[in-house]
């Protein structure tokens, strides 16, 4: 397996791994190693990237664990193969990031987005994701299919 | 002062920071009864935390809270810590709440989680910051809320009245 190149990000970070992936429909969870639904929803996720990402979706892992100990990022993500296009480690001001990502949103972990091709925000997930959700948001974004 | 949502719903959050908040009592996982208002007389603010005796989170600010409570306890202000996990038994909350030497009490908020609800807490630790007069001055991590206790008994405007914070997600049924 390719090592995972582990990147710490601010919201300006973030924001740029969004702008640099525009063009194609992006998957962001937030999730943390501490966290057991973000661990029981990650395998999901992982079969999801492996089906969806050859269909022209990215992938962008964040971790909201502790920027200075990666070591528990690292083992989840050998844990389960982690196929996503990045792995991004929140730092700086985590209150700039959460306000920035969605203003809905306090942090409560795991929490998924969808962002169109344009680079606009079309699907959240304050909570665990499910394998009906997450199709249907691909297979959404993907064919455009439901549009309106 | 604010527009009140056509969208509100009975069940979804109703406290809103500068508004007062409505009263509520829990009981401890010792038995014993709080009430909001009766804690408020003769405070001069009280703080409100939602804890977990599972979340790694809540169990790394414990020391944070700790603090606050040792520097602002002799400054008139109350602490509770608030139990909206519907899968953490009063026993085990007891026992970890015991280890980990916490002075405040840590209120039971059953099944239903509705404090969790009225509070719009979604994750621990997440604070609340309550004024004398019972209205909410500030919601957010325990990182900032010192400013804002600051603010509060100095008379003064809160300078960050929300601020947020990674945690884990308050367990519902």
């Amino acid at each position: 397996m390719e090592a995972i190149q582990l990147r710490r990000v601010d919201a300006a970070g973030f924001q740029s791994e969004l702008d640099a992936r525009r063009g194609h429909p992006v998957f962001v969870n937030f999730w943390a190693s501490w966290c057991e639904p973000c661990i029981a929803e990650f395998p999901e996720l992982v079969r999801a990237a492996r089906e969806w990402r050859p269909r022209g979706i990215s992938f962008v892992s964040v971790s909201a664990d502790e920027a200075t100990d990666l070591g528990p990022v690292e083992q989840t993500l050998e844990r389960f193969g982690a196929p996503f296009d990045s792995v991004l480690v929140a730092s700086g001001d985590i209150d700039a990031l959460i306000r920035q990502v969605d203003t809905d949103w306090t942090g409560a972990l795991p929490a998924s987005f969808l962002y169109d091709p344009s680079g606009a925000k079309v699907r959240k997930e304050l909570g665990m994701v499910t394998p009906q959700m997450l199709e249907s948001w691909f297979r959404w974004v993907v064919t455009g299919a439901d549009r309106r | 002062m604010f527009l009140v949502s056509a969208s509100t719903l009975a069940g979804e959050p109703q406290a809103k920071i500068g508004a007062k908040l409505t009263d509520f009592e829990r009981v401890d996982a010792g038995g014993k009864a709080f009430k909001l208002t009766q804690v408020l007389q003769g405070s001069k603010a009280v703080v409100v935390d939602f804890w977990s005796s599972r979340c790694p989170v809540s169990q790394k600010y414990e020391p944070v809270l700790k603090k606050l409570a040792a520097d602002y306890t002799g400054k008139g202000v109350a602490f509770l810590a608030v139990d909206s996990n519907y899968n953490e038994p009063t026993e085990e909350i007891q026992k970890v709440r015991s280890e980990r030497g916490a002075p405040y009490p840590v209120l039971l908020d059953g099944k239903d989680g509705s404090l969790a609800t009225y509070f719009g807490a979604s994750h621990t630790p997440e604070a609340y910051l309550v004024t004398p007069d019972g209205v909410l001055a500030y919601h957010g991590n325990l990182d900032e809320i010192g400013g804002a206790l600051d603010a509060v008994l100095a008379g003064k405007a809160v300078p960050k009245s929300e601020t947020r914070a990674f945690g884990c997600s308050i367990k519902r049924p």
